[in-house]
């Protein structure tokens, strides 16, 4: 749910990265938070991890990001990503509570097709109890650790993931070399600004 | 119901509430925020804090205890407190879309900061109702050229 504060003239948008235990949901937040390019280095926000003591995301991960000012409005994104594990579904749909835009962070490996199938049905069914839909938000595919061995080709899983009426755009990443990971980014960026750009 | 979309006039009233709060109950700061955990507007002494991520993780706190006392049947949840050693925090429920957070040190007790932040969350309520009443005028960016978001975020 896009914030629209018209004293200050913020438009603040709420991305969650979303997908399978360890398929670099994680890295692709901390590869922005490392690379992306601030004017000011000192008023680069903070990233937040709620992590378990193996490193694992426990609740989420934050980092708000604050874009160019357009046409007089300063956009902020605030990028979140959920836990991967299914035992922390519940904490999954509080994160996505209010979200504007998701980029689904797949796993090419053929062993993890299964993983990230059921995923995907997961975050439906989460937006669906928040009376949300795919239909009404924008979303993004994003088949990370492309660099890893025995990975499904790429129309393998668009077959799988990307099969549904409206074809969203997609990308190849290798996460931990920050490959794809700005791609990524800024097409769904791209994709809420046109939303706004078109109401 | 959405999130209504705020004027100057929202932001001063939010601004005069938070004020007399923070006056009258000697809280550290206040914050009204949005339960997606967007900070919406802030009141005293935020130095040295990160409000912005103070807001995120409050409200994400709220959303989980709430949904942990929905598991047990309880369904009347507006509040919840954290005991600090030195500083504690009160999120109170303001509506639907927003929670109060109120940062105050432990010299002063959660009874008071309960007594003076009631009549804030209402008139707070009262405000954001006013708000949603306006109904909803859309966001102009029509003139944008659609070429300054082929890449917003660049790689150093």
């Amino acid at each position: 749910m896009a914030i629209i504060n018209r004293a200050t003239k913020e438009l603040q948008l709420k991305i969650v990265y979303y997908g399978p235990a360890k398929s670099g949901k994680t890295t692709n937040l901390e590869q922005v938070h490392t690379n992306v390019q601030v004017p000011d280095t000192t008023q680069k926000g903070k990233m937040t991890s709620l992590a378990t003591s193996s490193d694992r995301t426990l609740f989420f991960d934050f980092f708000p990001l604050e874009a160019t000012t357009i046409k007089g409005f300063k956009t902020k994104f605030s990028l979140f990503t959920v836990p991967g594990q299914v035992i922390y579904n519940a904490t999954r749909q509080i994160v996505l509570r209010g979200v504007d835009g998701i980029v689904f962070v797949a796993d090419s490996q053929y062993d993890k097709m299964g993983e990230n199938i059921e995923t995907f049905g997961h975050m439906q069914d989460n937006l669906k109890s928040l009376n949300l839909s795919l239909e009404d938000i924008p979303y993004v595919m994003q088949y990370n650790k492309r660099d890893m061995g025995e990975v499904a080709p790429v129309e393998y899983l668009e077959y799988v993931l990307n099969n549904r009426e409206v074809h969203v755009p997609f990308f190849e990443a290798s996460a931990n070399k920050c490959e794809g990971v700005f791609e990524t980014l800024n097409m769904i960026t791209k994709l809420l600004i046109h939303k706004y750009l078109n109401k | 119901m959405p999130f209504p979309q705020l004027l100057e006039a929202d932001m001063q009233f939010f601004d005069k509430v938070l004020s007399e709060l923070v006056r009258k109950s000697e809280a550290l700061l206040t914050m009204v925020v949005e339960k997606a955990g967007y900070l919406i507007h802030q009141y005293g002494n935020a130095e040295a804090l990160d409000t912005t991520t103070l807001a995120t993780l409050g409200s994400n706190a709220y959303n989980a205890t709430q949904f942990m006392a929905q598991l047990v049947n309880e369904h009347n949840f507006t509040s919840m407190y954290q005991q600090g050693e030195t500083y504690s925090t009160l999120i109170l429920n303001i509506d639907e879309n927003c929670i109060l957070v109120v940062i105050f040190g432990t010299d002063q007790t959660v009874g008071s900061m309960k007594y003076y932040a009631a009549p804030a969350v209402k008139r707070i309520s009262e405000q954001l109702k006013l708000a949603s009443a306006r109904g909803e005028t859309a966001l102009d960016l029509c003139d944008m050229d659609a070429t300054d978001v082929q890449a917003l975020f660049r790689r150093v």
